[in-house]
């Protein structure tokens, strides 16, 4: 059992993630209380990773439930296997059950395919870490029957009745802010609000996740991420972007960042063409000079 | 409460020994205080129920009481629920509880932010700032243009060229056009579906019931369609100097809009944003102007776009946009300063909505081409360029129409 809110620290970085007391608090709270944890921030901070991280801490499965627009419950929660009830019924043509009977064959726990939400709340061992991954892309009729599973953990099924949770999951929601979550929903979870990395620790995050890195180096594409999060981008690059291109600096055995290898790698930063386009030549010498007197300085 | 638990409180939150024991000095009682102080986050409209607060004293025993900062980040977990209230959250984090005596942190050690956000969040008090000091003094702005603002009065703009009453009859046909508009402006297929005989897929949950009366035979299948879901209309309108010859048809159009379809929000810009919805609730036409020229003071003043879209999205877009929002902009473009926020404001809201037009007056003028600056920044985001007298009369309307 995790002990107190600097342990998970502690644990979380010898996960690979580079985390702070905010964070390891709000882990803390849902674990104490089984509140879930709705994480906000922009993409590409480290919002899923922090589930991950959190089922390996916690030895335990981590299922995931990706939302889209559209998700309906046959997709989140459970769905009839069709091709295996017909077979049966099939094989039922000459057996003397009656029509009752059968239905009460082909509709047993046997023929049902667990999604997400159901096998969570059904885990047989312990409680696993559930991830809500971009909730605010579902709509607002998903996020209705989202919130009567996280108040009660129970989900009803025509057919087979009520199921409770045998262990109520831990569960993290991920949102990208691309439409306003119900007040409902906010007052049923904790609320993090996770920022782009400070230099400090974007740098160690990066060491953490490239042992071999060059330390020059890495300061440098620190400081180079960190100049060009101040500009005004479409997309703003996060730290996956950060891990992204140094790997593939890494694979271009360079030490240091001169103009040419930045702007051979340049599609690992910018992922929209008028990010590129705004990035290219000029400005580029600019953030480029930047890195390089932030380098020279004490 | 756990004895050592009171006896861990009284060491951390001991008074003695400091000095400025301030009048809201606690009793020792945290239950107490930490029900007094979800009250005052309330009121000041943050989710903070006692089953917030019950939360954070039952926890509150399991973390080190001496370390304030976990205190703090205890208490912002379960009490804040949205980014826009982590601001208001410190400052009054920092004064409700200065008075416990241990609480000797100075507020920047407290609340160590990242240099970003401190960044943006400075920029965002900046706006405020502004956008505050118009409120108080809505015609400085106006004041220091070289045109003639002393003229301007909410009453006089009601009771002159602009505002003269609209009657039922014109109205009444407004509706009729709009009505048709709308129904082909409204609606996109859902992802959600619904059981019919015509559709295009099999329903095979329900198909699969429905043979067992046969034994398993599939005799009919149940098909399912999609349903058609309502988008929400968001409307942005210029309500500066350059466009009031414009400004009575385009309020008809969306006083329409808005008595027809339910889910239409409006807002009106010129040197500030105004969330108008409310105005064009009433249930008449001239009451609602009525209402508009009293609540909004920026009325046919100067236009500054770029700054007016930079308020909007910071205030309202991640309230009022979504993916499933039409969102409509009402402006000649005409700018009364140079600005390059214009197409980043945009792109902004562009990615939020499922489609952006923008209706001009003057995109029917012969001639007419989109070289304003701040026009020509917007156009690359639009996805729709056109007047509203193309979309409600399908032709090109004669530019006397509108005058």
């Amino acid at each position: 059992m995790i002990e107190g809110v600097h342990e998970i620290e502690v644990r979380m970085h010898e996960n690979g993630y580079v985390s702070d007391q905010a964070v390891a608090t709000s882990i803390f709270l849902l674990m104490e209380l089984k509140k879930p944890i709705l994480i906000e921030g922009h993409a590409g901070v480290g919002k899923t990773e922090v589930a991950k991280v959190l089922a390996k801490i916690l030895g335990t499965e981590l299922i995931r439930l990706q939302c889209y627009e559209g998700l309906d419950v046959s997709t989140a929660l459970y769905e009839w296997n069709y091709q295996k009830q017909i077979l049966r019924m099939r094989l039922e043509d000459g057996s003397t059950h009656s029509v009752e009977e059968k239905e009460e064959i082909i509709f047993s726990p046997q023929f049902l395919l667990k999604r997400p939400l159901l096998s969570a709340i059904t885990s047989p061992n312990q409680s696993v870490v559930l991830l809500i991954d971009e909730v605010d892309r579902a709509d607002e009729e998903f996020e209705a029957f989202l919130l009567e599973v996280l108040s009660d953990f129970q989900v009803s099924i025509p057919e087979l009745g009520t199921i409770k949770a045998t262990h109520i999951p831990y569960v993290i929601l991920t949102s990208n802010r691309t439409r306003e979550l119900s007040d409902a929903l906010r007052r049923r979870c904790q609320y993090l609000w996770i920022d782009y990395p400070s230099f400090e620790k974007e740098l160690s995050i990066l060491e953490l996740r490239l042992p071999g890195i060059n330390p020059r180096l890495a300061r440098q594409i620190t400081a180079f991420m960190q100049r060009v999060r101040t500009k005004s981008l479409l997309k703003k690059p996060g730290v996956a972007e950060t891990l992204d291109w140094a790997a593939s600096l890494l694979l271009l055995h360079r030490d240091w960042l001169d103009r040419e290898s930045v702007e051979a790698t340049l599609g690992c930063i910018f992922k929209d063409i008028h990010d590129l386009q705004r990035m290219s030549k000029d400005r580029l010498d600019e953030v480029l000079a930047e890195v390089e007197s932030v380098q020279n300085g004490p | 409460m756990d004895p050592s638990f009171q006896e861990r409180l009284g060491q951390a939150f001991q008074p003695s020994g400091y000095r400025n024991v301030s009048a809201r000095q606690p009793d020792g009682e945290l239950s107490r205080n930490m029900l007094r102080f979800c009250g005052l986050l309330r009121k000041r409209g943050f989710m903070a129920g006692t089953a917030e607060a019950m939360e954070a004293l039952r926890v509150l025993p399991r973390i080190d009481l001496e370390d304030w900062r976990a205190f703090y980040l205890v208490l912002r977990s379960l009490l804040v629920s949205r980014r826009e209230e982590l601001g208001g959250f410190d400052a009054l984090f920092h004064s409700f509880w200065t008075g416990w005596g241990a609480f000797e942190h100075s507020a920047h050690q407290l609340f160590e932010t990242p240099p970003e956000r401190a960044g943006s969040t400075t920029r965002q008090a900046r706006l405020a700032e502004k956008e505050g000091a118009a409120d108080l003094a809505p015609d400085e702005h106006n004041a220091n243009e070289a045109t003639s603002i002393a003229l301007y009065s909410p009453e006089e703009v009601l009771a002159g060229r602009l505002f003269h009453r609209i009657e039922q009859d014109e109205l009444r046909e407004m509706e009729q056009r709009i009505k048709r508009l709308s129904q082909r402006l409204a609606t996109r297929p859902g992802r959600r579906t619904r059981v019919g005989r015509r559709g295009h897929a099999v329903d095979l949950r329900r198909s699969l019931r429905h043979s067992l009366g046969f034994g398993g035979d599939m005799v009919t299948l149940v098909r399912k369609h999609r349903r058609l879901r309502r988008l929400q209309l968001v409307l942005l309108l210029d309500v500066s100097r350059s466009m009031d010859v414009y400004s009575q048809f385009l309020l008809k159009v969306i006083y329409s809009l808005h008595s027809l379809r339910g889910k239409t929000e409006s807002f009106v810009f010129g040197t500030n944003v105004k969330h108008v919805t409310d105005c064009f609730r009433s249930a008449d036409i001239n009451t609602a102007l009525a209402n508009l020229s009293h609540q909004v003071p920026f009325w046919s003043g100067g236009t500054r776009i770029g700054h007016s879209f930079r308020l909007f999205n910071l205030k309202y877009s991640h309230k009022f946009l979504s993916n499933r929002t039409v969102l409509i902009i009402l402006s000649d473009g005409l700018d009364t300063e140079q600005s390059e926020a214009v197409g980043e404001e945009l792109a902004a809201m562009k990615q939020r909505v499922a489609k952006l037009i923008w209706l001009n007056p003057l995109a029917d003028t012969p001639g007419y081409e989109p070289l304003a600056e701040s026009m020509a920044a917007a156009l690359p985001h639009i996805d729709l360029f056109s007047s509203v007298e193309r979309l409600l009369f399908g032709r090109k309307a004669q530019a006397s129409q509108t005058a």
